[in-house]
């Protein structure tokens, strides 16, 4: 392509005087704003109501990191031993509340009683793991007196005074745990204990009012 | 300083760059397109998007005005060519899309052809320069700015390009 400087010369002037004019200006410019007016208008969505969509979202985003940390730290705590961290959760809340949402005494008992067999099996990782450390021994036996003090006052008895179960356990118990730590309880002694008979007394007596009636 | 005050500076900032760079980008896109028509729709289009960059609180992103709306303006010819490939003349006709509007825009669209056919002949890095340089009659320091180079590498490629310019004339 060959062309004279005289002709690219003439192009560029004519190239160059080429402009918008003063009212294509004006046109363009009113019509940038109305664009962009439109585009600012979008969907009609009242105030309030994006202020509660950001405000459902912030609520559902800490909800569902509430709900995370406490399920997180909910199973943490569950698979805890004593002398864990999270140990004490466990038993001062976790197993509390289980308790309370079961529905009449008798659930509860054998609830306890599934405490205590967790506090054996407990023990029994311990000595799997490491042994059983003193501060271990210390926690374990708080927690399990506990249940086993609300046990004896609602234990049902052989004829012979003995509740086998719960005293078997207790035995499975003492066993894991240095003498300084026993669980000592009426529940495991026989016939000859006095609390055991008591108790049994009690029941026998209850059972009898009832009868009458 | 209140937020009505800030919109009037920037729309006073706006208006100052649109009378600055309306015509020039008009006649780039012209050059480009040769469509009188199209070429204000693109200069429309590119001061909306500067409009709106700058009215939404970005308008630290114009930092560089000449560039940024130079950018904007050659995507949207770059956008515009490959739209164009997908419509062919006879439905843009049947649209009511004249090619050749006038006499007047006729003269004046044979000149640019002229223009653009010995430019866009030259190696594609010399292309810009020589056309801000000799068509737009651009300093080289604006020309540097608003193609992000060095005012050095702008003067040398208007010094070979114009040498390249040369062997087209007759």
């Amino acid at each position: 392509m060959k062309i004279s400087k005289e002709q690219f010369n003439t192009a560029q002037k004519t190239l160059s005087k080429k402009g918008l004019s003063y009212s294509q200006k004006n046109t363009m410019l009113s019509s940038i704003y109305a664009q962009n007016s439109e585009i600012e208008k979008g969907p009609v969505v009242s105030p309030l109501s994006s202020y509660f969509m950001f405000f459902q979202t912030k609520s559902f985003a800490v909800l569902t990191m509430i709900l995370l940390v406490v399920s997180g730290t909910s199973y943490a705590s569950a698979q805890s031993l004593p002398g864990d961290l999270l140990y004490s959760v466990k038993i001062n809340a976790l197993e509390p509340i289980v308790l309370v949402l079961q529905k009449d005494s008798k659930s509860k008992d054998e609830y306890r009683i599934i405490l205590l067999q967790k506090r054996i099996d407990e023990l029994e990782k311990l000595v799997k793991r490491n042994g059983i450390k003193k501060e271990s021994e210390i926690e374990s036996s708080k927690a399990t007196q506990k249940n086993v003090k609300v046990l004896e006052k609602s234990a049902v008895f052989t004829e012979e005074g003995q509740n086998i179960k719960i005293s078997n356990q207790i035995e499975k118990y003492n066993s894991l745990v240095s003498s300084d730590f026993e669980i000592k309880t009426s529940i495991h002694k026989n016939s000859d204990d006095t609390v055991g008979r008591e108790i049994k007394q009690t029941n026998e007596s209850g059972m009898k009012e009832k009868k009458a009636h | 300083m209140n937020d009505l005050h800030i919109q009037k500076e920037i729309k006073e900032k706006f208006e100052a760059l649109f009378q600055q760079h309306s015509d020039v980008i008009y006649r780039l896109c012209l050059y480009r397109t040769s469509n009188e028509d199209t070429a204000y729709d693109l200069v429309q289009e590119t001061f909306v998007r500067l409009w709106k960059t700058m009215s939404s609180g970005k308008d630290k992103e114009v930092e560089k005005p000449k560039q940024y709306i130079y950018q904007i303006a050659r995507n949207l010819i770059i956008d515009y060519y490959k739209r164009k490939k997908t419509v062919s003349l006879d439905q843009l006709q049947d649209k009511g899309f004249d090619p050749v509007a006038s006499e007047s825009s006729a003269e004046l669209l044979t000149e640019v052809s002229l223009l653009k056919d010995v430019i866009e002949s030259l190696e594609e890095e010399f292309r810009d320069v020589i056309y801000m340089r000799y068509i737009e009659e651009m300093k080289v320091k604006h020309i540097a700015e608003i193609l992000g180079i060095s005012e050095n590498l702008a003067s040398v490629r208007i010094s070979r390009g114009k040498k390249m310019l040369r062997e087209k004339f007759e």
